[in-house]
């Protein structure tokens, strides 16, 4: 018969609950993107900015954006998901580039264009290029 | 709340954090400099961190978590659809404009700008201290507004069962949303210390100066609760009309003062709906809602319904904080076999319980209202059930937070049995 002292229980029960409690924190932290690079860097400009967008071709967009001090910017057609059926104002591209890109501002009447199609814009001046996304002045 | 004269600056660091944040807010519609957000922010930071070291001494365990919640939150950036979307991005806009002025000039239709910008006001201070914007220390708000109730609720708590299920509440079924820059909940936490706060002004006999610090941090309470979310404007309709089923016969004076109270704590909230009304085309309760008129329609839409139940029921919070509250109450509950009748214990029909079961049972009546009604609007993602899929856990999340504080309520005032087993 194993006969266990209540203050030794008392102890498993603790050290089960602790590594409980961790395992949680672990996974909070995994859940939000926690990541080690920024150790005291919460205080540095635009920092987090990538792995908050989870997105390479909006943080193109974005990074452009910013990049070329551009106030007022429209979107491309092409830049959207055409399998995606919803208004433009319900993509996902539409949201972040708005959020992620303000003091810039979104305009349909700009005249600085973000697109993915070179030849479309072939009219117009290329601003500059990040990747497959071109910025033309029209 | 804090009866030990010895433990004043704890309290005075509570109560001065919660009182600069306010200042901080409502200033900012007088004062437009940025260099009052600076003075602001570092004198709200400077006090997040005195009310840590104040309240650690007694409080190790939850500062502790609340501690490694903070670093994790300083090295993760906000990447969650409502914290980017809503809140973070109406933050960013005060921080660019500096006030209020063109605060609705730039509204991109998703943003909501006429939802309460409390937590985007205290963002905004945050980014104005580092002297630029960034994704990771904005969203550093939420903590801050988290520290006070965390440590005004536990220090309630009367042994380490009570303490292990607040821990529950907060690491399993606030998870990452205490830190990921939404507001659910931290309007869960002031749900639930409000309760406690009438719960305890109600049943103790203070002396008149803690009474009127209660009442003052009741007040401050309500305002905060409905500058939160417009989901608090409900919360405190539903706990004002339990409060007046439970108590408001029995405690004739109280229930004055707290009608008072109550009513003038919602100036705010109604002050800053008008004001931005005359900014907006719609505001987003119309949008949502409408005039009511799918309510009939979507009730009768069964498969609806039932979709609606399971996400509402059927959800790892939800589970977790029934989990707590069918396991603590089973204890209360006994089932004679032999005489075939149940006995409930008489502590669940305490006043204090019964207050918390018609305010879970109200606020989950007007919530599910609001998601059978906003089914099928047009202004949502037209998505069928989008809103029953992707907010009903996170809406019910005062009411996970009551379950686990009625277990907690429970749990205290129900006594050990002097014959109970030991394992010695």
């Amino acid at each position: 018969m194993i006969i266990i002292k209540k203050n030794n229980v008392k102890k498993i029960y603790f050290v089960l609950i602790l590594i409980l409690i961790i395992f949680q924190i672990i996974l909070i932290a995994h859940r939000n993107s926690f990541e080690l690079k920024y150790f005291f860097k919460f205080h540095l400009s635009n920092i987090g900015l990538k792995d908050g967008i989870k997105n390479q071709k909006i943080f193109d967009i974005v990074t452009l954006i910013k990049k070329n001090d551009i106030k007022r910017y429209n979107l491309a057609e092409d830049l959207f998901d055409q399998k995606n059926k919803f208004e433009k104002i319900h993509h996902k591209l539409y949201q972040r580039v708005i959020e992620a890109s303000y003091p810039s501002k979104f305009s349909e009447n700009s005249n600085i264009i973000i697109s993915l199609n070179k030849k479309k814009f072939s009219t117009c001046e290329l601003v500059d290029k990040r990747g497959n996304i071109y910025v033309f002045k029209c | 709340m804090f009866s030990n004269a010895s433990q004043l600056k704890e309290k005075l660091s509570v109560f001065s954090l919660i009182l600069l944040i306010f200042l901080n807010y409502f200033l900012l519609l007088i004062i437009k400099t940025n260099f009052f957000f600076l003075i602001f922010g570092i004198l709200i930071l400077l006090n997040f961190v005195l009310c840590i070291y104040l309240n650690f001494k007694n409080n190790k365990f939850i500062i502790t978590i609340f501690c490694v919640l903070c670093v994790i939150s300083l090295m993760s950036p906000v990447a969650d659809w409502d914290a980017r979307s809503i809140w973070l991005f109406n933050a960013k806009i005060i921080f660019f404009e500096n006030n209020l002025n063109n605060f609705f000039d730039y509204n991109p239709y998703y943003s909501h700008p006429d939802y309460p910008i409390f937590v985007p006001v205290l963002s905004a201070t945050l980014a104005t201290v580092i002297g630029d914007w960034n994704e990771i220390f904005p969203k550093f708000s939420s903590l801050i507004l988290a520290l006070p109730p965390l440590i005004i609720l536990t220090k309630n708590l009367k042994n380490k069962l009570s303490l292990l299920i607040f821990i529950i509440l907060i690491l399993f079924v606030y998870e990452k949303r205490i830190i990921n820059g939404e507001i659910d909940a931290l309007l869960s936490l002031y749900s639930i210390l409000l309760l406690n706060l009438i719960i305890d002004i109600v049943d103790k006999k203070f002396s008149d100066k803690q009474y009127k610090i209660d009442l003052t941090l009741i007040t401050l309470n309500v305002i905060i609760i409905t500058l939160l979310k417009v989901e608090g404007v409900a919360i405190i309709f539903c706990i004002l009309f339990a409060y007046l089923v439970i108590y408001g016969k029995s405690k004739v004076d109280l229930t004055k003062t707290f009608m008072v109270l109550f009513l003038l704590s919602l100036v705010p909230i109604f002050y800053w709906s008008i004001y931005s009304n005359n900014f907006i085309e719609m505001t987003s309760a119309r949008m949502m809602l409408g005039t009511g008129e799918r309510l009939i329609h979507n009730l009768f839409d069964f498969k609806f319904i039932l979709h609606l139940i399971n996400k509402i029921l059927i959800n790892k919070q939800m589970f977790i904080s029934l989990l707590v509250f069918v396991f603590i109450f089973s204890k209360g509950i006994i089932f004679n076999e032999k005489k075939k009748i149940i006995n409930f214990d008489k502590i669940i029909f305490e006043k204090k319980l019964r207050f918390c079961f018609l305010t879970i049972f109200l606020y989950s009546v007007v919530l599910t209202a609001v998601m059978i009604i906003s089914e099928g609007s047009t202004y949502n993602v037209p998505i069928k059930y989008f809103m029953a899929d992707t907010a009903a856990d996170r809406y019910f999340a005062p009411i996970q937070s009551m379950l686990v504080l009625c277990s907690i309520y429970f749990l205290e005032a129900k006594k050990p049995k002097k014959n109970s087993f030991s394992y010695d």
